[in-house]
Parts: structure tokens; sequence; C-alpha cells
């Protein structure tokens, strides 16, 4: 059975994916980057990563990214730097995976169709990886993480 | 009279060769003894050498002269009276009694020597203003303006300074320093390099200093709110189409809501302008100027007022207003043509000259003659009645006295003279500032704003003594607290921690944010909120930020409480079906089109209704339909609990949809999303047939599982790419080269100087399209302000030569590109990220960055080959796909 670990600020995906899934994958779940790295180092072995986009749930001292760096973007703004980490925290758990030397699979949850060209630059960077858009229901989501874990 | 007195003259008219010898050898005799320092014998030689020769006025020159050496005055002008009316003679004359202090004497014979007039002789103006100035300063101003009109005229040569010095003090002394200040000005533009010219120059600046103190004393300008900004920007559209009176409604709204916001006033007295109202127009530009008396827009807008609507009735105020403008803006000719005008007009001549070399140098080819049509009009007009001045000291404390009073301002400002580390101006500064502490010693003020300059010289020891002393004097100012806690946030983190404390109990806003900030990191809801509560009270700056928390907070609460899902549905339910049956009302369109601006946050819902409600709720829908089927009840109790319990998509969904609503309600549109929009109607309708599911989940049936399976269509497929749609053509904006030539020819045309379209304009735009989310009208204003800044610049300092550059820059991480449009110029002139950022460069820039930061872009200011810099405006670029066009 493979192994899965849900990435996300909530329990949505985790109580979902486990209620409808759980027999066909062994989930388990991270509620922030740091989390997730502290578990990809550790035994026994992920077969997939199912990551969340957006946390805008996650204490703030949870979040990566440089916030500093970030207000310098938006004009020293907090409110709007805040928000963009939250956003697009997917993105920052993604390459911090990578820069830890971890490679394992990464299905990302968000609707990169009307942005293939991001995508293309973000999975030729930080692949392998594949993404599935918000509204897919369980069953194209197991299609999907069968796939990346094979 | 005038016969006899042309006689004199013909008489005394020097020969070409006149002595014989006898009297050669009483003259050579009398240089003689002169030379030896006989000084009786020589004059009794001249004496004799005129007797024998009655037109040798050389003769009486000489004996004057050295009988004035030898002191003896009376002798010497007995001497002179020989040939009263040779220039000469009278010249010396009246020199002799501005020598011994007989100043009314020696204006006499100068007046008298001005009559003859019968040469070009510019001097006898200058010694008669001489003489004048020691009695009578006033009446000394005439002949004095008539010798600096003068071409000829050589202040060094003629060493007129002490004069013009001593003019300008006995008019001081006369309570009369308009006049002076405009004497010393005329002279200053003259002569800026004259010897001795220093006095006068520290003269006018201490006026302008004093006068800058004065109006700061006045100033009360407020910043814009954000929704005031909008409403000015919609105004001015609403200008731009010739809706004036709608405009003129929407900026008295403005006014009489932050009625200490210049720029609002600025932009109602162009708009009343425009409708004729002149009277209602020089109010409102005044009112603009005296709020912010520092900005040159307000003084040239005056001036231009006055000069243009009273034929000429005005020019003297006109022209000092014009004279403050250009002051602040030396590079604009429209503003020297005007100062020109009415200098004319008033009759100062050298300067009105000066004035046009000026328009000349910066438009040489201009046509300016139509320009003199608008100052003959309305020569019948009524001023409308002064705006009553805010009295200078009008909030002195009745324990201060009025020099300290005076010496405060005067303090602040040579700091902000100061404040770009000029080291002088600081030391004046702080001399003014404890000249007023020794008049108020227990002045909080003073010793708060000695501190201030301390801190400017960087001096932070003595800054924070002194405000120590502050708090010791009046321990409640929180502001003071929350300084004192920055400056001890390194040397002494747990004073400037009580110190924090102590300002946010005091209510100092900055302070109740940082710890309502930590209150919140550390779980401390309640009190976090309190905290917020209070500084939105306070202030509007952080406004955005503090809500956002404070919704945070509610939300973590929420959490914390819990609520019962049944009893909170109901509660919800009702108001919303209430609210579904009214009719009345318009769509997002309509808002959107009404409120072009709230797109970021239409936006910003959408994606939230799209990815918290639809993505993590509803998308199971279909399962819960096979668990109706299969009798799961533990799957259907979950899922009841996922769409309908706290948190679940029935509560959020309604969340966003109250949202809309309050953002309709805030910009005056009622929003009716289930009957009058495409896109919500459906979705409102399937939700609340969702909501309506609740009951029916504990009794089953196939109508149950065909209900579940179609909302599942309605809500995961339909409604998650309709709302994609929307969110996707919201505002959509291609920068292309037309819109980039649309700002050029808005930034140069708007100016209408000949320099200006002699600018070359260099355009580098990589051909590929460029979308970005942007209102089109913001991103136009945000083209012609760093436009004409960059033009400006170039033209102040730089060649004539500016540059836009549209290139695109990715976030490695996230993969999102942004579009930069680099806005170059040939300006050496230092500018930083920092200053532009902090508003500290003018409102064009700061408009810029509000448009920019609006629409989650940003402004900076970098290097750029070939160019001495760029400024930068970087905005989030879109990916379009086809069906998107």
């Amino acid at each position: 059975m493979k192994r899965v670990l849900i990435i996300e600020d909530g329990l949505e995906y985790s109580e979902t994916l486990g209620r409808f899934l759980g027999e066909r994958f062994a989930f388990e779940r991270a509620g922030s980057g740091p989390e997730a790295l502290e578990r990809l180092g550790a035994a026994p072995a992920v077969d997939v990563v199912f990551l969340d986009m957006r946390f805008d749930r996650t204490p703030e001292d949870q979040l990566l990214g440089d916030l500093d760096q970030l207000l310098d973007r938006f004009n020293g703004d907090p409110v709007q730097a805040r928000r963009f980490r939250e956003d697009h925290q997917g993105t920052y758990v993604l390459a911090a995976l990578r820069q830890a030397g971890h490679g394992t699979p990464v299905l990302v949850s968000y609707d990169f169709d009307g942005e293939p060209k991001r995508w293309a630059r973000l999975s030729g960077r930080f692949g392998p990886a594949d993404y599935v858009p918000d509204n897919a229901g369980p069953d194209e989501l197991a299609a999907k993480l069968e796939a990346l874990g094979a | 009279m005038i016969g006899w007195l042309l006689w004199c003259l013909c008489a005394f008219a020097e020969p070409a060769d006149a002595l014989d010898d006898l009297t050669r050898g009483f003259w050579d005799r009398g240089q003689r003894l002169e030379a030896q320092g006989d000084h009786r014998g020589a004059a009794l030689a001249y004496r004799m050498t005129f007797q024998r020769a009655p037109t040798w006025t050389k003769a009486v020159l000489a004996e004057g002269r050295v009988l004035a050496d030898a002191g003896e005055t009376d002798a010497a002008l007995r001497a002179y009276d020989r040939a009263p009316f040779v220039p000469d003679v009278m010249e010396a004359r009246g020199r002799l009694l501005l020598a011994v202090d007989r100043p009314e004497d020696a204006a006499a014979v100068f007046r008298d020597l001005r009559r003859l007039a019968l040469v070009n002789w510019p001097e006898i103006d200058l010694l008669l203003a001489d003489a004048l100035s020691r009695f009578d300063p006033q009446g000394a101003l005439e002949p004095l303006q008539s010798y600096l009109g003068h071409r000829s005229a050589d202040l060094d040569a003629a060493g007129a300074v002490p004069t013009v010095l001593r003019v300008v003090e006995g008019l001081r002394g006369l309570g009369r320093e308009e006049e002076a200040s405009d004497m010393v000005a005329r002279l200053l533009e003259r002569f800026p390099d004259a010897d001795g010219v220093e006095p006068l120059v520290a003269y006018q600046t201490r006026r302008a200093v004093a006068q800058e103190a004065d109006l700061l004393a006045g100033a009360a300008v407020l910043p814009l709110s954000p929704v005031g900004v909008a409403d000015v920007q919609e105004a001015r559209v609403l200008a731009f189409d010739g809706q004036m009176e709608a405009a003129r409604e929407r900026l008295q709204s403005v006014v009489d809501r932050e009625p200490r916001a210049a720029v609002a006033w600025s932009a109602l007295a162009r708009v009343r302008e425009a409708t004729g109202d002149v009277e209602g127009a020089v109010s409102a530009a005044r009112h603009a100027e005296l709020l912010d008396p520092l900005e040159a827009e307000y003084a040239a807008q005056v001036g231009g007022l006055l000069g243009l609507h009273y034929g000429g009735r005005m020019d003297l105020e006109a022209a000092r207003a014009l004279g403050r403008a250009v002051q602040r803006r030396g590079s604009d000719p429209e503003l020297w043509h005007r100062k020109a005008a009415m200098e004319r007009r008033l009759g100062w001549v050298a300067a009105a000259r000066h004035s046009y070399q000026r328009v000349i140098e910066l438009d040489p080819d201009g046509d300016r003659a139509e320009s003199a049509r608008r100052h003959l009009e309305g020569l019948e007009r009524v001023l409308p009645p002064e705006a009553a001045p805010v009295p200078s000291d009008a909030s002195r404390p009745s324990h201060v006295s009025r020099e300290a009073w005076e010496a405060l301002h005067r303090a602040w400002a040579w700091q902000r003279r100061g404040s770009g580390g000029d080291a002088d101006a600081l030391d004046e500064a702080l001399a003014e500032v404890q000249r007023a502490r020794v008049e108020a010693p227990s002045w909080v003020r003073a010793v708060n704003l000695e501190a201030a300059i301390q801190l400017d010289r960087g001096q932070v020891g003595e800054a924070l003594d002194l405000y120590r002393q502050s708090l010791d004097h009046d321990a409640g100012q929180g502001e003071v607290h929350r300084i004192v806690a920055e400056l001890l946030r390194v040397t002494d983190p747990d004073a400037s921690r009580a110190a924090l404390e102590r300002a946010a109990e005091l209510g100092e806003p900055t302070a109740l944010l940082r710890r309502a900030r930590r209150r919140a990191a550390a779980w401390q809801l309640w009190s976090a909120r309190d905290d917020l509560a209070r500084y939105r009270g306070l202030t509007v700056r952080g406004a955005q930020e503090a809500a956002d928390l404070d919704r945070q907070l509610a939300r973590r609460q929420a959490l914390i409480g819990g609520a019962a899902g049944g009893v909170g549905l109901l509660a919800l339910g009702m108001p919303l079906l209430w609210r579904w049956r009214r009719r009345a009302g318009v769509g997002l369109d309509a808002l959107l089109e009404r409120s072009p601006r709230t797109y970021a946050e239409v936006a910003r819902v959408l994606a939230a209704i799209r990815h918290e409600v639809l993505k993590h709720h509803t998308t199971v829908l279909d399962q819960v339909a096979d668990a109706v089927e299969d009798g799961d009840d533990a799957l259907v109790a979950w899922a009841a609990s996922r769409l309908f319990g706290p948190g679940g998509a029935v509560e959020r969904f309604d969340e966003h949809v109250q949202e809309l609503v309050r953002l309709g309600e805030r910009e005056g549109v009622h929003l009716n999303l289930l009957h009058r929009d495409p896109t919500f109607g459906p979705l409102l309708q399937a939700m609340a047939e969702l909501a309506g599911v609740e009951r029916a989940l504990g009794r089953g049936g196939h109508e149950l599982v065909g209900q579940l399976r179609r909302l599942s269509v309605a809500l995961n497929i339909d409604g998650y790419l309709a709302l994609g749609r929307e969110l996707r053509r919201l505002c959509l904006l291609d920068i292309d080269e037309r819109v980039l030539s649309e700002a050029w020819s808005a930034a140069v045309g708007e100016a209408a100087h000949g320099a200006w379209r002699e600018v070359e304009l260099v355009l580098d735009h990589p051909g590929e399209a460029m979308w970005v989310r942007m209102y089109r009208a913001d991103l136009h204003d945000v083209l012609v302000n760093l436009l004409r800044n960059a033009v400006e610049a170039s033209l102040d300092d730089g060649e004539p030569r500016v540059g836009v550059r549209v290139a695109v820059d990715e976030d490695w991480i996230t993969g999102l590109e942004r579009v930069e449009l680099r806005v170059l110029d040939t300006s050496p002139r230092r500018l930083t990220t920092a200053q532009v950022r902090g508003r500290f460069v003018g409102r064009g820039l700061g408009l810029a960055v509000d448009l920019a930061t609006r629409s989650g872009g940003a402004v900076h200011v970098e290097d750029e080959d070939g160019w001495c810099k760029a400024v930068v405006v970087r905005l989030p670029r879109v990916e379009q796909t086809e069906d998107l066009a």
C-alpha cells in the first residue's frame, strides 16, 4: 500500500482522502512545510506527497518564505505580503522539499489548467510533480496518486 | 528760472583750453600745497584759480575737496556755492552733506540733480536713495528701484549694497516687511553675486524660514484616505467625460468628509473653475495651499486663478503666489512665464526680464501670446471674502509666551530644512528650540522637538534623556513612550517592552497594533481583539492589516467556542432566505462597472469561494450520493458536518456572499446576486438547495440521490468553471505599445511645454502580450505620473531623453511572472525606493505607488545601463489562454 503524506493547513483532505481512499493508500498528515520536512527525513519512506497550495490557517512562524523579501515585493504592505505567502505556500514547501534533497513525487492541489506555462516552469524545476484541480473528486485524486507513485 | 539754469550750465561748461599762465600758476601751486598737506594754502590757491577762470569748475571741486578733507565742512560748502548748479559740484556737495550726516540736505541736492536729468546718470538715483535711506526708507524705495532698473546699474561699482541694507532695515522698522522683501528679491535676482549681499541673502532666508514657520504652524494637511483617493479619481473621470456637476458633487462630498485633504480641495478648485465658479475656485485653492504650503502646485493654482480672472487687480498677490510656486518648482516654464507677466504688469522690469529669460531657456519655441488675453477678463469680478486665516498662534498654550511659540516654530522650520543632513540648519534648529525652552522650560512640545532635533543630529543619548524629561513633565504621552521603546529596543529590551506596553495602555496606535500582534501570536485572542478595536478607532493607517488580523482572530475564536450546527445553520439560513426573496438590486457586473476598482476585492472573494467552499467541501457530493444510496449512515453524518456544520460549505459560502454584499453597500450598490447575477444566481440557488438537503439526508431516497448528483454538477463543474471565467476576465489589460504611447501623449500633451515636446521617448517592448489585472485608468495614471517625473528630472539636470522598457521577471519559487514597466531618465539626481514609497518626492510618484500597490504590484528605483536610473513598476502577470482573449 502506497504511503501518502498529505501536507495541508486544515483537515479537509486528510478526512476526505482517508474516508474514501483509506483502503488503497496509507495517509499521513503534516500541517506545515517544516513538519513535512521533518517527516520526510524519517522512516518509513513516503511514496507520494499530496500538497495543498493555500495555507491561511498555519501559524505564521510555521510558514516558509522570507517575509521581508515579500514586503519589498508589495511596497512594504504586510497584508499583501502575508497573503501572498499563504496563497502560494505550496510552492514554497515544494521548493523546500527539493532543496532538502527529497525527490518524492508530489501531487499539487491547484488548478494549473489556466496557467500551463507556469506549471511547465514549476514542474520542470521541482519535478517529479503533477497537479489536480480544485474540483477533482476522490476517484480522480486516486488515479493521480497511483500514477505518481508508480 | 529755466533760462537762468541753462545760462549757468552754459557759463560753467569747461573750456577746452582754459588757463593762462598766471592762472595755471595758481592751479599748480594749489596742487603742490595740497600734496604737502597745506590744505588752507591749497584752498586759497584753488580759489584764486577760480576767480581768474570762473568756468574752471575743477577749481571749485578742488577747493571744496581740500577743505572737506581738513574738516572744514562749512567752508567747503561755501566753496561749492560758487558753482551751485554744475552737476559735478552738486554731486560733490551732496556727497559731503552725506558724509557729515546731513542726509536731508543731501537728499535735497540729489533731488535737484535728478530734476536736471540731462544725461543718463543712474548713480544719482542711487545717491538719492542713499540719502533718503537714512531718514525716509520708504521714500528711498522709488529711486532705488529706479537705479536697479537701469541697464548700466552696477551694484559692486556703486557700493550700493549698504544703501539697500539701510532701506531694507528702514522698511522693516516701519513694519513694511513685504516691501523690504520684494526689494531684496529684486536686487538678488539682478545681482546675485554682488559683494556684500550675504546679509541680504541671510535676511531673505530668515524671512523665508519665518514665513514658512508661520505657515507650518498653521499647516494642517492630512493625506487622503483610500476611499477619498478613489472618489477623487472618479471625479476626474467624470470631469474628463464632461460631467462637471457630478464631478463637483463628488469632490464636495470628499472635502466635507475630509476637510484637511489638500489634494481634494485643489481638485475641487479645478472643477469649480471649469464650471465658471471662479470665487469658489479661489477659495478652494487657497484652502489647499493653507493646508499644505510646501506644495508648488497649490501656490501655482492660487497664482494662476488670481492672475487669470481678475483683470490685473490681483497681480501683486498673483505674483507672490507664483513666486512661491517657482521656489518649489523652478523647472516649469509656464510658471516662470506667468510670473513674468505679473512682474511686467507691476512694473518690475528687471524681475520680469529675468523671468522671461528663464522661460526662453526652458521653452524657446513656445507660443505665449494667447495667454496674455486671459488676464484681461473679469474686471468686475468680486473677490470672495478672505478665508479666515488660522492665526499662527491659535493653538498657543497660555503658559507659553509668543516669543517661545515663534522660536519653536522657527526651530521646526529649521529642522525641516536640516532633515536632509544640513548640519548648519540643525544647529539653527537647536538654537531656536533652546531659546523657546528658556522662555518656557516646562513646555513639553519644545522638549520633544529638541529631542527630535538631537535624533536628527545623531545624538541618540541626548535625545533619550530629553524624551525622559518630557515624560517627567507629562507621563501620559503615548507616542513618546513608543519612541523611547524604539530607541531602547537593542540596548535594553526589557525597558523597551515596558515602554511599549505603557504606550499601548495610553492608546498610542502603533503600540496598540504591535501589542495586538504579539498577543495574537500568543493566542490571547480576546485582548488582542480589544487592542485592534481600539487601534481601528484611532487611525485609518494600516486599516486593512488590522481588519484582516481581526478576522483571523474571530475565526480562531469561533473554532474555540464552537457552535451548534443546526442552530447556527438556522440562524444563518433565515436571513439568507429572507435576502434571497428581495428582487431589487444589481449583479456583480454592475458593481464592477460603477466601481471598477473593487475588482481586486471581488476577485479575492471569488477565489476564496472556489477554493474554500467548492474545493474542500462540495467535491464530495457524488460520494455522499453514493453513501445515501448504499445506506452508509456514518458517511452521511460525516458529510453533513462538512456541508452544514460550523465552518462548513454553506456557512463559508454565506460569509463570502455577505462580504460581496457589504462591498456593494460600501460602494452604494445594492447587490442582488440571486436574481441579478448570471454567475451567482445559479450558485446561490444550488447552495440554497443544498442547505435544504440537510433535513432530507436522514430520510434518504432516490430523489435525494438524484438531487445530490445534480448539485455536484451545478457546484463542482458549472459553478467552479463559471467562477473561474469570472475571475479570469476581471480587469484584464494588455500593456502594449499603444497603452504606452497613449500615456506618453497624455504626459507630454498635458504639459504643453515646448521643451517637453522635444524630449525623445525611447520605447522597448518585447512584442509579446503582457496581460495584467489592473483598471485601465489606474495604469494610465501610473504611467503618466512616472513619465512626467522622468521628463521633468531629465530636463532639469540631464539630457532630454526618457525611456520605457517593458520586461518580465519570474519568481523562482512560485513560478509567477511579473510585468516590469521600467521608466528611465537621464537625471543624475539621486532617488531611492524608500523616498518614493515614503511619499517624500511628490504626489505623482506617491499616487503611482498607491495604484500599483492596490493592484498587487510594487515600485522600485534601480540602476539601468545607459541611463541614470529606472523607476520600475512590477505588476503580476496574468497568463492568458486562448479562450480568454
